[in-house]
């Protein structure tokens, strides 16, 4: 997982909870990298899950609501740091049926060892979007953040629905319609 | 500050330096990855200029080396580069030359030129397309060109191509096509059938006289790709044995070995030559030929001949002419059998030999010798020569000698033909020996027919005398009667000695002067009229103007003579009238001697030219007159006949050589 993820990650962390927050989480966990992290290093998944999972524990804040609220901070980083790719679309639904043919294109070429889920378009309309997302990382509330953040980019409002299709979440639905 | 404060805020700042040098390692290892990456670039770059170059100078090598005429244009035909053999191809004087290719094209050809440019430059390149030109130098060619547009990122700025020229190559195919069509119309005309079959039997080609032969009622070229196989029933009744007809066609077939001269014959007599040729291409069975010849009149023409040389050697080995053939050095080469009976010698014994040198008496061998040399000349005739056969004998032989020459007209030696004429020799001795004899004896019977009728005469007139004193001396003594036998003994001896005095002449018209000279009949008839004793009542006319001829005066006054007289002598009317006449005929002149006397029967025509043939017994009447009168016409080789008619008159005709 790319170090950026990381960093930003804790950033947040320190932001909403404080140093002492991120000084706890990291103690607590078993990290091979022993919580140091660049923006240009890699790093272990599973590291990002102890994280996440402790603190979920020490915030008694559920991980996928974490992942949401990670994902909203998230897209504005993509934003600043992606410009280019941003000003290629001027419509959420667009943009997000984009992602698996352009985007996800784009970042390949940066990061090419980069482990990216797939979204899989079912129905697409001028005004809705069905998914499905499939990813053994099962962070859906990250993805359905990032999806908040885009129709908020494009002032314009969407309701999601989210359906788990398999327990683990590795593979979930969007239902995407635009109010 | 607490110290848990001071401790988290030490871990974080570690944790950011730690952060920040590791950053910074692994920016660190990505610019050495980049500058190796550069240095790496900056040699390939190097490598991929030299490469470049190396390529550009082969191009440039290729361009001006290439056996092609190369050319590149611009998008309206200016010349914008060319090489050496386009220079030359296109009849320009150097590669600088400025000039549009254009201008080149043959008038007829500007049409297809411009559509041909137009798919250049949508399709981008053009091939195999071919073009008539006039060069620069004004020589007409067919070129063929292939071409290609040139990009310069994706617009098209320029043309290149590839230009061969094919004027040669055309002619050369046009002259091809010439000669198979030649070939073809030959082989569609050829006297003989052609049949080319592929390994299937399906038709590949054939004439118009193998459809003849086959009485196929299609034209060769309607044949084409047929099946023979089934084609050939058809024709199988034309020949003579049509079932071996077709097994032999498929045992050839089967053989695959070329045979030669086949001989069928066919229903209706003819006589075909067949000839079976595979065809192989690679040791691999493509097909065969089939070749009928009508031979029906060599076949008959040879027979023909065999016969006449059969024939001609039967009548020679059979002939009585000896045949003898001898070489350049006069030695004997062939001889008939005729040839073998002649001399005595045996075949074996006279081939091979020198005939001159034993043959001929040798009185005769230089002769023989003289005509060998001749003939060596080219001299052909006929000669006689005595031969010594082998018992010895001589033989007379008539030789008719004739060079011999070989097809080339070369002299090889000379034929003989030798005629045995001995026998006709010795004909011509006995005949000689005969006429001498005959001669010696007719002298004698002339000399013993002058003394017989001499001798007989003395006597008679003795008689006579006799007779005559003996009537004198008894005149008184002899009665009637004895007087009446007196007087019939005298004229008996009366008769008697005309009749020798006939003989006498008779035997004198063949011997005596024949003397041939001009005479006048006018005068001979003029002198004969006033010695003859012509009686009151009688008269003679001579209707013509009569001619003079070639001949004897004192036979043809008798000839006349005796005509007249018989008539005379004849004469039983109140008035006789006898009237002489000619007339003239191409090579004689005929006369004809007329009386209104008694008139002769016609079966005794011809008798009364026989000797001692009298038909009225008068005293004055020996036989002999109208014998002599025959005698006389055929010594001047005329004829005579008479028309007569008992009771009215006789006339006869006869005829005179002029």
């Amino acid at each position: 997982m790319k170090g950026i993820v990381f960093t930003e990650f804790l950033d947040l962390v320190e932001d909403k909870f404080g140093l002492e927050m991120v000084d706890k989480i990291i103690n607590a966990s078993n990290l091979k990298s022993d919580g140091i992290y660049t923006a240009v290093g890699t790093y272990e998944f599973s590291e990002m899950l102890q994280l996440l999972q402790h603190l979920s524990d020490s915030t008694n804040i559920s991980i996928d609501d974490l992942l949401l609220v990670y994902a909203e901070h998230f897209f504005s980083v993509l934003v600043k740091n992606y410009p280019d790719i941003m000003s290629k679309y001027n419509d959420p639904i667009q943009m997000l049926s984009s992602i698996e043919n352009h985007i996800h294109v784009e970042v390949r070429k940066i990061y090419p060892d980069a482990e990216l889920p797939t979204f899989e378009i079912l129905e697409k309309t001028k005004d809705s979007l069905t998914l499905i997302y499939k990813s053994s990382r099962a962070m859906h509330h990250f993805g359905l953040g990032l999806m908040n953040k885009t129709f908020e980019h494009f002032n314009s409002k969407a309701t999601i629905e989210l359906e788990k299709l398999t327990e683990d979440g590795t593979q979930v639905k969007f239902v995407i319609n635009k109010n | 500050m607490s110290q848990d404060k001071i401790d988290i805020l030490q871990r974080a700042l570690a944790r950011e330096k730690a952060a920040r040098k590791q950053a910074e390692k692994i920016l660190e290892d990505k610019a050495a990855e980049l500058y190796e990456a550069k240095v790496q670039l900056e040699k390939s770059y190097i490598e991929l200029e030299h490469l470049l170059n190396k390529t550009d100078s082969q191009l440039q090598g290729v361009f001006e080396n290439i056996v092609d005429a190369y050319v590149i244009i611009d998008l309206f035909g200016n010349i914008l580069k060319m090489n050496e053999p386009a220079v030359s191809l296109l009849g320009f004087k150097t590669v600088k030359d400025d000039f549009n290719l254009m201008n080149l094209v043959h008038p007829n050809e500007l049409n297809r030129v411009s559509k041909a440019f137009k798919s250049l430059f949508n399709k981008g390149s053009i091939t195999d397309f071919h073009l008539k030109i006039i060069t620069k130098n004004n020589q007409h060619k067919i070129v063929h060109i292939n071409a290609s547009v040139i990009y310069d990122n994706g617009v098209p700025v320029a043309a290149q191509g590839i230009v061969r020229d094919i004027t040669q190559k055309k002619a050369d195919e046009e002259q091809l096509i010439e000669s198979e069509n030649r070939l073809s119309t030959l082989i569609l005309n050829l006297e003989s059938g052609v049949l080319l079959e592929d390994e299937n039997r399906n038709i590949v080609l054939t004439n118009k006289k193998f459809c003849e032969f086959m009485q196929i009622p299609a034209s060769p070229e309607e044949l084409k790709g047929y099946n023979y196989s089934k084609i050939i029933e058809n024709s199988k009744h034309l020949f003579k044995n049509p079932n071996n007809f077709i097994e032999r066609i498929n045992t050839l077939i089967k053989n695959k070995k070329l045979v030669l001269g086949d001989e069928l014959i066919m229903a209706d007599g003819t006589i075909l030559e067949r000839d079976f040729i595979p065809i192989t291409h690679n040791q691999e069975y493509k097909g065969h030929l089939w070749k009928y010849s009508d031979v029906t009149l060599r076949r008959r023409y040879r027979k023909s001949l065999e016969m006449q040389k059969e024939k001609y050697h039967n009548i020679i080995s059979n002939m009585n002419l000896g045949l003898v053939e001898v070489d350049a050095n006069d030695r004997i080469s062939t001889v008939n059998q005729s040839f073998v009976e002649m001399t005595g010698y045996s075949e074996k014994e006279l081939i091979g030999s020198k005939g001159k040198d034993y043959l001929p008496i040798e009185e005769d061998k230089p002769l023989m010798i003289k005509k060998v040399a001749e003939r060596k000349k080219g001299k052909t005739d006929t000669y006689e020569i005595r031969i010594k056969k082998k018992k010895g004998d001589i033989g007379y032989w008539l030789i008719s000698g004739m060079p011999n020459y070989n097809l080339e007209g070369e002299l090889i030696g000379s034929i003989g033909v030798n005629f045995d004429i001995t026998e006709i020799k010795n004909l011509h001795l006995q005949k000689e020996n005969l006429l001498k004899k005959l001669e010696k004896s007719n002298d004698e019977l002339h000399e013993y027919a002058h003394v017989v009728s001499h001798d007989l005469k003395s006597p008679l007139r003795s008689i006579n005398a006799l007779v005559s004193w003996l009537k004198d001396d008894n005149k008184e003594i002899l009665d009637e009667s004895s007087l009446q036998n007196i007087a019939l003994i005298e004229s008996t001896l009366e008769k008697m000695e005309q009749l020798i005095t006939d003989v006498l002449e008779y035997s004198s018209v063949g011997s005596e002067d024949t003397e041939m000279h001009q005479v006048d009949l006018d005068i001979v008839i003029n002198d004969l009229l006033k010695i003859l004793y012509i009686p009151e009542h009688i008269s003679v006319k001579v209707l013509n103007h009569l001619p003079k001829i070639q001949g004897n005066k004192t036979k043809l006054q008798q000839l006349f003579q005796n005509l007249i007289s018989n008539a005379i002598k004849f004469s039983d009317k109140e008035k006789g009238l006898i009237e002489i006449n000619c007339t003239e005929l191409e090579t004689h002149f005929q006369f004809s001697v007329k009386d209104n006397g008694i008139g002769i029967e016609e079966q005794f025509h011809d008798k009364i030219f026989k000797i001692f043939h009298a038909l009225n017994k008068s005293k004055d009447s020996t036989g002999i007159g109208l014998s002599i009168v025959k005698k006389i016409v055929e010594l001047h080789q005329g004829d005579i006949w008479l028309k007569s008619q008992p009771g009215k008159g006789t006339t006869f005709f006869f005829t005179l050589k002029k």
